[in-house]
């Protein structure tokens, strides 16, 4: 887009953001690798026994023993910390990839194809907002006990349909657009417009999408089991020791702050993540 | 630093920040003794109350206790503070036989609309509770009729003797205006509707939704009551109610099941008394591997119970028998119920002799089980608690958590579960209270509480026993007897008994409440603080 | 579009509306059904049961009665709008919804007016200033309010604006319309805030889209001014995402706010959407149920139809509408 009038300062700016964001940039993947170490090796890692109660020292400040004080049952926060990485972590992977995959396929179809697909898709969409989520979850759990696995199961059903409607609303944008119909006057199988052709401008708006469906389901999964709901109770989870800690914030604030600043940086450091790369693959990749 | 840098930091920092303050301004207010002194005698105009339990209607009905709590509805008979029977709407009772029980009403007594009370509102009234579609009929079998001998005279004859039954009509009869629910009869007890009955606190409106408002019965049989207005308010959970208590929107909050959370977040005091209400980890006796006395003995040794009541936020008691102690009272005096119970087999706390318990079993080290619990009270910090004692052995309890309805209906349906703790409660001074809800045949069927489905023939005629005499040395024995079987055969771990605890403001006090009171009227004790 | 097509799509959309409430109706009495537990253990709770109470509720609720036939004994009924009484309060399920619909609907409005007037401002802001300290420091904020469950973010409201500074009330949804305004700041503020950090990620997104257009440049070109520019086209495309995101942020907000309602004990939808459920109560969690299909499909309806109205791309190009 080279044009000779003076372009505003706001417009442009690809060249200077990609030098001064890299920093940030760094530190959210460094974020992101601490996270992960902690939910592949988990208790291996921790100081202590997460699940060691000590009923002596119920909810004790930080202190050289315990590096965030103790909770309600006397475990070593610093522990708990370490473990629940991986439920918290694992969960809304899962559920971010998978829904991605399925909203995007569905979302592609709907709105490349229009007409009866266009709506049947959109019509599964519109009764799977019919029937309310926690509804649903509570009802199956009901019926099929609750866990955790289960819960990520149910949270990728539902979001699905959320992918599904925002992927459909790029690609109706996409879909009248020159390049597309060139590309069917070639006689390029359908399958491939959507997929190659079509598919990259969605991607950058898909996958940013990705990561706040991450830290959606992050948040989701701390109030399914602020609902119980979620993990069985006993494991060390940050939404569960965020829920559970909850009663107590006035005489171990350390047990529920430090759930809560991970929940939030791990999630903050994921979407950072995907804006870059949003930001990365949208000047790369647009044909407009 | 870099305005960018600082830019995305100062927003995450703003979270934390607020969150600090929490941290900083956490004071954990230590319950002050003064919450039971003696008040003044000045009137109260309006008091607030927070309650978290659900009220669905006022028809006694369909609901066993919420009505009666707020001294709304009144029986014939109450308990005095050390549980023994008083008059309250039955000036006095009479005894012809051991199976007839004559109340003579007392006289000038009056609803709240203004209509008399007569022996015709008793009789529907008992009638009304007893027939089938009451949920609290259960609690009336055994009667044989209910008749008005006169305005003032109501006799009730049972089938035969029962040990029990001035504690059920105690309990659970409430008496409110025959005229009235035949006016209303499918409507009585709903929102717009309300109910007549004789209480110090007249009910001027009511919703699920938002609670109750009430006010003082300025012609109450009972004297007068210094507090004016009530607002019972309606929460969705305890902390929610601690957060309103701080924020200085309640005076008070009823039955707070967890002390030093509730405590630490409002900041009230606290006003304990002891209870009925029994925690114990029940084994299934047809299930593997409960079902060998060396596992179930190696679990009592096991359990400390120092541990579990720490968890739950202490303000309860070790126990170590299924009948509270303060109920075998009753039947003699507290040197004679000490030198019972210590003379009962028991398990103190002992990891050793656990895994040697253990060892003598089919399973030397350990097994791993599943156990339910429900997210309700402290049911969880328990079970967590529980789990932890019984790793110390070997035996791995994996929690899983199910709904209320769920776990009634695993406990009370095919009984398939193995090792579940339960808070059973009740508010009776009779030794028979738990023994008959959770013992022998009669509580194995459908809905009955025997989870353990322990049943040996002895039980069930010593249950008989227990309650077909009304001699105390002789219902002393029998229990006795039951304890020491119990003990022997373990297949219950009596644990705690919790107190019954109300918080409140600075500002009240409530003097000499007892866990009596909470079928009554506790609102009315009530006083200013000097 | 003409009056008849619009006619055709409504009908269309109506049809499917009445067709979604027979599925929804029998998914909910399904999973009920299979479910453990029973509306009896509810009732009852840990009071000893006889049997003849036990077969009394039993025929009372037919709960012998096979699936069809108890399904049949509900629908047959609610096609002529009777839906009975709530098992557990026996007072009639229309009424108690009618008692908590409009906290739901007042708190579920509330907190979609914050949501756009935040989102939409905050996002074309942080547009507009891309790669400054403010799109930085707005963009930063919105994640984190992603991030924060509701519940952690109601119960700091009210610490803050409730306990620190006694500002706001903590519980309850007040009475009259300014009470009912007063008591419901917190938890509408508490609810739009993770729709309000959505919002501003897609307006931002999508007015970014927007002036890298080439007819942006152009129209900046040929002189119009920075307002005009604004107005004419930026604001238009940046209210896509807005009507597109509008149905799902408002279902969501009316009933997806049992966290919220919890948090304030308010008496919502959502509250006894969680209740009827739990408590297996057949004919009132039905009667939620149903309630919330019609809003969430009304509120995608008109969402649809704002979105044909914005975007005349869509309502153009595409031959089945």
């Amino acid at each position: 887009m080279s044009t000779a009038v003076a372009l505003p300062a706001e417009i442009t700016g690809a060249g200077r953001r990609r030098r001064r964001g890299s920093w940030l940039i760094s530190a959210c993947l460094v974020v992101v690798g601490v996270v992960v170490v902690m939910a592949v090796f988990g208790s291996a890692i921790a100081p202590q026994d997460p699940n060691a109660q000590n009923t002596f020292f119920i909810l004790t400040r930080p202190s050289g023993a315990h590096w965030l004080g103790t909770d309600s049952l006397g475990r070593d926060v610093f522990s708990r910390l370490i473990a629940g990485a991986r439920t918290a972590f694992l969960g809304p992977l899962v559920i971010a990839a998978s829904s991605m995959l399925l909203g995007n396929l569905l979302g592609l179809l709907a709105g490349y194809r229009g007409g009866r697909t266009d709506a049947l898709i959109m019509r599964w969409v519109d009764l799977m907002w019919a029937v309310p989520g926690l509804l649903l979850i509570i009802v199956v759990a009901g019926a099929l006990g609750s866990g955790y696995w289960l819960a990520v199961g149910l949270l990728i059903v539902l979001t699905v349909p959320f992918d599904t409607r925002v992927v459909r609303g790029v690609t109706l944008e996409q879909a009248p657009r020159p390049y597309v119909e060139a590309a069917r006057t070639l006689g390029v199988p359908d399958w491939r417009i959507m997929l190659f052709h079509i598919w990259p401008n969605v991607s950058p708006v898909a996958i940013a999408n990705a990561f706040l469906v991450f830290a959606g389901s992050l948040t989701s999964l701390a109030g399914l089991s602020f609902l119980g709901l979620g993990v069985a109770p006993g494991t060390p989870d940050w939404g569960l020791m965020l829920s559970e800690g909850l009663q107590d914030l006035f005489v171990n604030p350390i047990a529920v702050l430090a759930p809560g600043v991970m929940i939030v940086l791990t999630a903050t450091s994921m979407n950072l993540i995907g804006d870059w790369l949003q930001e990365r693959l949208s000047s790369k990749g647009a044909a407009r | 630093m870099k305005p960018r840098r600082a830019a995305t930091l100062a927003a995450a920092t703003v979270a934390l920040l607020s969150m600090g303050l929490a941290a900083c301004s956490a004071t954990s207010t230590p319950p002050s003794a003064l919450a039971n002194a003696p008040g003044t005698n000045a009137v109260i105009p309006q008091l607030t109350i927070g309650d978290d339990a659900a009220i669905p209607t006022l028809n006694p009905d369909k609901t066993a206790d919420t009505v009666g709590a707020y001294g709304a509805l009144e029986s014939l008979i109450k308990f005095g503070p050390t549980g023994q029977i008083e008059p309250a709407l039955a000036a006095s009772v009479t005894q012809p036989n051991p199976a007839t029980y004559v109340y003579h009403l007392r006289q000038g007594v009056t609803f709240w609309d203004g209509d008399p009370m007569t022996s015709a509102d008793v009789v529907n009234a008992l009638n009304y509770e007893r027939e089938p579609g009451s949920e609290i009929s259960s609690h009336f079998t055994g009667v044989k009729s209910v008749t008005a001998d006169g305005p003032y005279t109501v006799t009730v004859t049972l089938d035969q003797p029962n040990a029990t039954w001035e504690s059920q009509v105690a309990t659970f009869v409430v008496i409110f205006e025959k005229k009235f629910q035949q006016e209303h009869p499918a409507t009585m007890g709903q929102p717009g509707v309300l109910i007549q009955g004789t209480g110090p606190l007249v009910i001027d409106s009511f919703d699920p939704t938002t609670g109750l408002q009430l006010s003082a019965n300025p012609h109450w049989w009972g004297g007068q009551v210094l507090v004016k207005h009530v607002m019972v308010k309606l929460f969705s959970s305890e902390t929610d109610e601690a957060l309103a208590f701080r924020a200085g929107e309640i005076d008070a909050a009823h039955d707070v099941l967890n002390p030093r959370s509730f405590v630490s977040a409002s900041g009230a005091n606290l006003v304990s008394t002891p209870a009925f209400s029994e925690g114990y980890f029940g084994m299934n006796y047809e299930i593997a591997p409960w079902n060998n006395i060396h596992v179930r003995r190696a679990v009592a040794y096991a359990l400390n119970r120092s541990d579990i009541i720490a968890a739950l936020g202490n303000k309860a008691e070790p126990v170590t028998t299924l009948i509270p102690p303060n109920q075998l009272t009753q039947l003699g005096s507290q040197a004679q119920i000490s030198a019972l119970v210590n003379s009962l087999p028991s398990y103190p706390y002992s990891i050793a002799k656990a895994r040697a318990e253990l060892a003598q079993s089919p399973y030397p080290h350990g097994f791993t089980a599943t156990a339910i619990t429900i997210d309700f009270g402290a049911y969880t910090p328990i079970n967590e608690a529980i789990a932890a004692d019984l790793a110390k052995v070997g035996i791995t309890l994996k929690l899983k958590l199910v709904s209320f309805n769920q776990y009634i209906d695993d406990l009370t349906g095919p009984r398939t579960l193995g090792g579940t703790y339960l808070t059973f409660n009740v508010i009776s001074p009779d030794p028979s209270s738990f023994p008959s809800a959770l013992l022998g045949a009669s509580n194995l069927a459908a809905g009955g509480w025997n989870y353990a489905n322990y049943n040996p023939a002895a039980m069930n005629t010593l249950l008989a026993e227990g309650t077909a005499t009304l001699d105390t040395g002789k219902r002393l024995a029998i229990y006795t007897q039951m304890l020491k079987m119990l003990a022997n055969d373990e297949p219950y771990v009596p644990l705690f008994i919790q107190d019954y605890n109300i918080a409140l403001s600075s500002k009240y006090t409530l003097p000499g409440y007892t866990v009596w009171d909470e079928l009554g009227a506790w609102v009315i004790d009530i006083r200013q603080a000097r | 579009m003409t009056a008849r097509g619009w006619a055709f799509f409504l009908a269309r959309r109506l049809a499917v509306l009445a067709l979604l409430l027979v599925v929804v109706s029998f998914a909910v009495f399904s999973l009920l059904y299979l479910s453990p537990g029973s509306v009896i253990d509810t009732l009852l709770g840990t009071n000893p049961r006889t049997p003849a109470e036990l077969s009394y509720l039993t025929s009372e609720y037919h709960l012998n009665q096979p699936f069809l036939t108890q399904y049949w004994i509900w629908a047959s009924q609610a096609v002529r709008l009777h839906f009975g009484n709530s098992i557990q309060t026996s007072l009639p399920v229309t009424s108690e919804i009618r008692q908590r619909l409009p906290v739901s609907l007042f708190l579920g409005v509330y907190a979609y007016i914050l949501t756009v007037l935040l989102g939409v401002g905050l996002g074309i802001a942080a547009a507009l200033r891309r790669q400054r300290l403010a799109d930085r420091g707005i963009v930063g904020a919105a994640i984190v309010a992603l991030s924060t469950p509701a519940f952690v973010s109601g119960v700091f409201l009210i610490y803050l604006l409730g306990i620190q500074v006694r500002l706001f009330p903590v519980a309850g949804p007040g009475t009259g319309f300014f009470g009912e305004l007063w008591h419901l700041t917190l938890p509408a503020v508490a609810l739009a805030l993770t729709a309000t950090a959505y919002l501003v990620k897609h307006t931002r997104a999508a007015v970014i889209g927007v002036l890298d257009q080439d007819y942006v440049t152009f129209a900046r070109a040929r002189g119009l001014t920075a307002s005009r520019v604004l107005t004419g086209y930026i604001l238009r495309n940046a209210l896509i995402p807005v009507v597109t995101m509008s149905g799902l942020i408002l279902s969501y907000v009316i009933t997806g706010a049992v966290l919220v309602e919890d948090t304030f004990s308010l008496p919502g939808i959502g509250q006894l959407l969680v209740q009827s459920a739990t408590a297996k109560d057949l004919p009132l969690i039905q009667g939620v149920a149903m309630v919330i299909a019609v809003v969430i499909v009304l509120a995608n309806l008109l969402a649809d139809v704002a979105l044909m109205a914005v975007d005349p791309r869509i309502r153009l190009g595409r031959g089945s509408r």
